[in-house]
């Protein structure tokens, strides 16, 4: 039920409960991200291949060995879907926080560049984002491809 | 030799029942030490069960698996049809896997030359053919030295020409090694052709068994085979009616 409440909702909530600051946007951020890692991770790990584990127990792997050798490499593919997601998810919280919620920030200065017709000043903030998201984007790809290169050996390219 | 009537495996009085499904019921079964033992029989007769209970892989309900070896798990692998790969791991690492040894690596390389996939150590599993990632499985199975080899339907997904060769190759080891063997089959045909003694599951029990001649040659087998089918089938002879 919890995690049917989109997170933006709660930003009043939030507000009054931690003000208009710092822990209020990272609260917001925590909350936003939160849901699309956990839940991805929850359907990696559920959607293991039974028959890697059974081997892992025809193997006798102690319980940790099941973890590092099996599951977690298996789940790991949905594990990146979710985080990068959420590094969705957080720029666009931010942004919102920021309008909303803050005193300082790219999202502030937007909002107050609005309140002054500076139209200059709100493209630069939206240029900035764009930069912004477009290199978390880059960066959990590049995680992707350096721990799923497994995943790219079609049998095309072999 | 006399240690090749040693009694490898032993099972005393089997039954296994899920919730009100019997799937073995009074299973009684002694396996020699090299013995190549093929089981045969209708889908849904026990076959997979009595491999998964001589495995450990599950506890019968009532009776006893023994196996003639104080370290017996180390002993035993187990092969099924599908390859059970791990994707993210190359050909090598997968061997790798689940060894502690120090000369891991060197005796992944002769397992890899045995199946004639020496040139493949750092392919991943994706990039390789049905065929070739059994023969990669074959080959981690044997990494450990087993001295039994559990294979439930492991050329069950092969074409017939890539299945022939493996039959061969799976044979040639099993000897060669001096391996205990029992082979899941579907296919009478391929049972008769390796293995030492067939073993029909019916009625989950094992109803008939028939040895095979030594050295048999392609009408031996087509008789074996014949007759093996006949008993699973329940039929002495098929009719064909014509109108
Ligand atoms: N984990 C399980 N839970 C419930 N029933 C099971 C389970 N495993 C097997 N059975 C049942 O036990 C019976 C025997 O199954 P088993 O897999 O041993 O047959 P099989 O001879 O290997 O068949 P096939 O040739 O199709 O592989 C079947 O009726 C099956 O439905
Ligand atoms: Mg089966």
């Amino acid at each position: 039920m919890f995690r049917n409440i989109p997170h933006l909702a709660l930003i009043p909530l939030i507000i009054l409960w931690l003000g208009i600051n710092e822990s209020a946007k990272i609260s917001l951020v925590a909350i936003g991200t939160m849901f699309p890692v956990y839940i991805n991770t929850f359907h990696g790990i559920r959607s293991v291949d039974p028959d890697l584990i059974e081997m892992g127990r025809s193997y006798e792997l102690t319980k940790k060995q099941m973890f590092f050798k099996i599951i977690f490499p298996a789940a790991l593919p949905q594990i990146l879907v979710g985080i990068r997601y959420a590094l969705g998810v957080m720029w666009t919280t931010l942004i919102v926080a920021e309008t909303i919620s803050a005193s300082s920030g790219i999202g502030y200065m937007a909002n107050n560049a609005e309140d002054f017709v500076d139209m200059e000043t709100v493209v630069l903030c939206i240029v900035v984002y764009a930069i912004l998201g477009k290199i978390s984007d880059l960066i959990a790809k590049s995680f992707e491809s350096l721990l799923l290169d497994w995943q790219n050996t079609g049998r095309s390219n072999a | 030799m006399n240690e090749l009537n040693n009694t490898m495996i032993s099972i005393k009085n089997i039954n296994k029942t899920y919730n009100n499904l019997t799937a073995l019921h009074d299973v009684n079964l002694d396996i020699k030490q090299g013995e190549f033992i093929a089981l045969v029989g209708m889908s849904g007769g026990g076959k997979s069960t009595l491999l998964r209970l001589i495995a450990g892989l599950e506890r019968p309900t009532t009776g006893s698996v023994t196996i003639d070896q104080a370290d017996s798990k180390t002993l035993m692998r187990v092969m099924f049809q599908e390859d059970r790969l791990l994707p993210w791991m190359s050909v090598l690492d997968n061997l790798s896997f689940g060894s502690k040894d120090k000369n891991t690596k060197a005796h992944a390389q002769e397992l890899l030359e045995l199946v004639e996939l020496e040139d493949y150590a750092d392919h991943y599993p994706t990039q390789l053919s049905g065929g070739q990632k059994q023969r990669v499985a074959l080959a981690r199975a044997l990494m450990s030295h087993p001295k039994i080899l559990l294979l439930d339907e492991p050329l069950g997904a092969l074409d017939a020409l890539t299945r022939r060769k493996m039959q061969d190759l799976i044979l040639d080891i099993c000897q060669k090694q001096n391996l205990t063997t029992i082979l899941v089959t579907h296919d009478v045909e391929e049972a008769a052709r390796m293995a030492d003694r067939i073993i029909v599951m019916k009625d989950s029990t094992n109803s008939y068994e028939e040895d095979c001649p030594k050295n048999r040659n392609a009408g031996q087998i087509g008789i074996v085979a014949d007759r093996v089918l006949g008993e699973i089938l329940d039929e002495k002879r098929v009719e064909i009616k014509t109108a």
